[in-house]
């Protein structure tokens, strides 16, 4: 039998937010929702869909050394705030060898990795990271 | 019609290994070992890189660089011999992961390190006949070579993305030349973690034999001598053979040279030669005839006579190109590979 951590229907729902960064963006005053809401702030419910820009600046950051079992392989993990057009998006940064030289309004680029896996046989889940385009080594 | 090239992209990952590092981990002498491949280091994807995330990253400044809307596409092709999934293509993730309608022609092509281009030469097909307006060809690959075994000094990690079609085109492709054969040389069986040479088959019978022949025939058929082309760019397991082959073929080393990757990022597989394609189009002139001959163990061989356009120079600067990304590297020794690699089994997962 293969695990199934995480639920395949659940992953697939979420593939345009996982893949793209789709966001919704409100026809009425043009708020942005990253992950997608049903209803804005201003009380409409009529979004446009909106793919948020793949550059922006690192807000805030923190670097975990005790993680979960599933990530123990790649201690140290490096999780940031980006600005992405003026949304702020929560991910993993990568390609950070050195978390100590990541620095607030570094800038940083989407990109599409792998997240997990359920084990050598289940399903692999892809999805956005962060990676500063300057490095940090 | 003129069909070609619209938009490019590729993707080389950040890390590198010097073969010096690989060699002193087994004993090797680093010279030698330089002096038979020519290459000095390779790129190595992170843990949670393969030729998925590599295909997406390429296909994503491949349709910046064409400047066309991703409904647009009508086709995408995706050339590997490394799939993470045995069976689950890498194009249905490209679909969505570029946001393409869902209405294209999808499908993952395997010829050891041909197939990206015969996903270029299938595309051509489709917008001559009419059936797409657009194509996405990619080579993609993160290929394995056995611990201590020499495959592991060349085998490299990249990906390369061409958005083909009739309009708007940075670069027409003004003919194409297969040439292919019964060839065991290389091979990896299925379920097997890593490939085997044919003893004794991979230079001559395969490599040579098939890349001068593709070349030969596309000259012949043309009218063409070396003379009437600027760059020359084969594939390149190491970078001896392409510059060896070019001697043979009678193109002198200042035209080979501009297209060759592999000393410092390894042999990219199905990106190999697409790649040098890729570098090529980053600083090659209006009007400049490119010669590209793919060549994919088992054996075969594509040639390309390409000739670009006034529209290339304006779309070099859209997206990464292959010189940023060949600077943009951070050294890791072999433990670090091993570990990037998965090449460490752990008994827990």
């Amino acid at each position: 039998m293969v695990d199934q951590n995480l639920s395949v229907p659940k992953y697939w729902r979420k593939i345009p937010q996982y893949y793209r960064l789709t966001a919704v963006k409100c026809r009425k005053c043009d708020r942005v929702y990253f992950p997608p809401r049903a209803v804005c702030e201003c009380g409409s419910r009529e979004f446009d869909e909106y793919e948020l820009p793949r550059r922006g600046k690192l807000i805030e950051y923190t670097v975990l050394r005790s993680v979960t079992s599933d990530f123990e392989k790649q201690r140290p993990l490096a999780f940031g705030i980006a600005d992405l057009g003026g949304v702020r998006v929560f991910g993993q940064l990568v390609d950070c060898p050195n978390p100590d030289k990541l620095s607030e309004g570094a800038e940083v680029e989407v990109v599409f990795r792998r997240v997990k896996e359920d084990s050598d046989y289940g399903i692999i889940y892809y999805g956005f990271k962060l990676r500063p385009v300057k490095g940090c080594w | 019609m003129a069909v070609g090239i619209v938009g490019w992209g590729a993707y080389i990952p950040r890390y590198r290994i010097k073969t010096r590092e690989i060699a002193e981990a087994w004993g090797d002498d680093a010279l030698r070992i330089r002096d038979m491949y020519l290459v000095e280091e390779k790129a190595v994807g992170y843990i949670d890189e393969d030729p998925v995330t590599m295909a997406v990253e390429a296909s994503r400044d491949a349709l910046t660089r064409a400047g066309i809307a991703p409904s647009e596409v009508g086709a995408v092709f995706a050339g590997t011999e490394s799939k993470p999934y045995a069976v689950k293509p890498i194009s249905s993730i490209l679909i969505d992961a570029l946001n393409l309608k869902r209405q294209v022609y999808s499908v993952d092509m395997e010829f050891a390190c041909k197939a990206g281009s015969d996903a270029i030469v299938n595309l051509m097909g489709l917008v001559k006949s009419g059936l797409i307006k657009y194509g996405i060809a990619v080579g993609t690959d993160s290929s394995q070579g056995e611990p201590g075994e020499h495959l592991e000094y060349t085998v490299g990690t990249g990906a390369v993305a061409y958005v083909i079609g009739a309009t708007n085109l940075v670069a027409e492709i003004k003919y194409t030349y297969p040439f292919a054969s019964d060839t065991p040389d290389f091979w990896r069986r299925d379920g097997s973690p890593y490939p085997v040479h044919g003893e004794g088959f991979t230079g001559e019978p395969a490599y040579f034999r098939h890349i001068i022949g593709a070349a030969k025939g596309l000259m012949e058929e043309l009218g063409m001598k070396p003379n009437d082309f600027d760059y020359a760019i084969f594939h390149q397991p190491n970078a001896r053979f392409p510059v060896r082959v070019a001697q043979m073929l009678g193109f002198p080393l200042e035209k080979v040279k501009p297209g060759i990757v592999v000393d410092l990022i390894g042999n990219t597989y199905n990106a190999s030669a697409l790649l040098g394609l890729a570098k090529v189009l980053e600083e090659a002139k209006p009007g400049s005839r490119i010669l590209v001959v793919t060549f994919g163990s088992g054996a075969g061989s594509n040639a390309f006579y390409i000739e670009t356009t006034d529209l290339l120079p304006s779309r070099v600067k859209l997206a990464r190109t292959v010189g940023e990304m060949l600077e943009d590297k951070v050294y890791i020794d072999y433990s670090l590979y091993l570990k990037y690699r998965k090449i460490i089994r752990m008994i827990h997962g």
